[in-house]
């Protein structure tokens, strides 16, 4: 049981984002419809399609498990179990200038489980007009510290000097 | 002259008179004739001078007779004369009532007649009108008629020529307009470069005067990673994940 929590525990943790949330409730979902067909090798060519590398290999030796135990209803079990902690992560929602690298990504949510917990995985928003920084939105409210606000700020303060450039 | 003319002619009061002076003509006639007469006699003095006494006798009894005749005469006629003068002035008076009244009779017929044919005139005279007011008022809606299709038509053509000129006018004008929108296009895209490249050089000046303030050198991607991670820890220092 504790085994089965552990290994539970790893796939969840592995989730990084909301995108990658969605998409493996999306493949449980595709799991639990093919859960009961004969051929069971079906149900692992499944996984390496619609789940992420990192994800799919914990999820394989988990179900791997409960099907060595013959128990279909455990596995059925489980999928539920890991859907619905998957649907109570807590979203922390960036806004951020760029399309993050695979270590930029790992940086961040690596920050943000060592700095606010587990169980919180980020939804990432692409908007380039924030220039750098980040707008974060957490639990209804915003914070920003981004170079499209600091540069508003700086024009601000430079605003007389700007308007003679332009005049002359 | 015919008898009854002559004695119509006697019986006027001209008549009358004249009648007077012809017997006293003749009158006088006789009495020169007698006269004569004598001067023939006294000139034959010598011969018969004893008959001249007798012939003086009976000459101046003849003419005593011829004067009392002649005045007879005169009288008679002067009788006459009075009388008809008399039944002249009767006659006329008649006459002249006769007159009168024949001259009433007749104005009246005249008035009557006139009367007549002025209240025939009158009625003709409506109905003419009446007739008249009738054709007027057909000819005037007829002229209404054909004025109202007149200017109808004329409107029409007005409004086709109109049509037809601001068309006219508006393919001038598009054309010109054209000719002057390329113009302007022209002139605006070269206003819009120059602008453009002084406004470039502006927003240089910009962010160059912004960049040196705000950043000290160009941001690269892993700067940019780190730049988030360093917001994320100042929000957490600021207290913004423990609210």
């Amino acid at each position: 049981m504790q085994n089965e929590f552990n290994a539970m525990e790893h796939v969840v943790g592995c989730i990084r984002t909301k995108e990658e949330a969605d998409m493996v409730l999306e493949g449980i979902k595709n799991l639990q419809e093919a859960l009961y067909q004969t051929d069971t090798t079906s149900l692992f060519d499944i996984i390496p399609t619609k789940f992420p590398k990192r994800i799919a290999q914990g999820l394989t030796d988990v179900i791997r498990q409960h099907y060595a135990k013959g128990d279909i209803s455990s596995v059925n079990e489980l999928f539920n179990k890991l859907s619905h902690s998957i649907q109570h992560l807590e979203v922390l929602r960036l806004h951020i200038a760029f399309e993050p690298t695979e270590t930029g990504l790992n940086d961040i949510t690596q920050w943000i489980n060592d700095e606010l917990g587990q169980g919180i995985i980020a939804d990432i928003h692409v908007d380039r007009l924030i220039l750098g920084g980040v707008r974060v939105v957490w639990r209804g409210r915003i914070w920003e510290k981004t170079l499209n606000q600091m540069i508003a700020q700086a024009l601000d303060r430079q605003k007389e000097t700007i308007i003679k450039d332009l005049i002359s | 002259m015919t008898l009854s003319s002559f004695f119509t002619f006697i019986s006027t009061t001209a008549g009358i008179i004249i009648s007077a002076i012809v017997a006293l003509v003749v009158g006088v006639v006789v009495v020169i004739a007698v006269h004569a007469l004598l001067v023939r006699f006294r000139t034959s003095r010598g011969v018969i001078e004893k008959s001249k006494v007798k012939a003086e006798r009976e000459a101046e009894e003849i003419v005593n007779r011829a004067r009392q005749e002649a005045q007879h005469i005169v009288l008679q006629a002067n009788e006459k004369a009075s009388e008809l003068l008399r039944s002249a002035q009767i006659f006329q008076t008649a006459a002249e009532r006769e007159l009168d009244r024949a001259l009433r009779e007749f104005i009246q017929k005249e008035i009557d007649r006139l009367n007549e044919a002025y209240t025939e005139l009158v009625g003709s005279y409506h109905t003419m009108a009446e007739e008249a007011h009738q054709r007027y008022l057909s000819n005037m809606g007829i002229a209404s008629k054909q004025m109202i299709e007149d200017a109808h038509q004329s409107a029409a053509r007005t409004q086709t020529l109109l049509e037809e000129e601001v068309k006219r006018f508006h393919h001038a004008i598009d054309q010109r307009l054209s000719g002057w929108l390329q113009n302007v296009q022209k002139e605006i895209e070269e206003y819009k470069k120059e602008k453009i490249r002084q406004i470039d050089e502006s927003i240089f000046r910009i962010i160059f005067r912004v960049s040196q303030e705000v950043l000290s050198k160009p941001i690269d991607l892993e700067e940019h990673q780190g730049l988030v991670i360093k917001a994320l820890g100042e929000a957490k220092k600021e207290g913004f994940f423990a609210k």
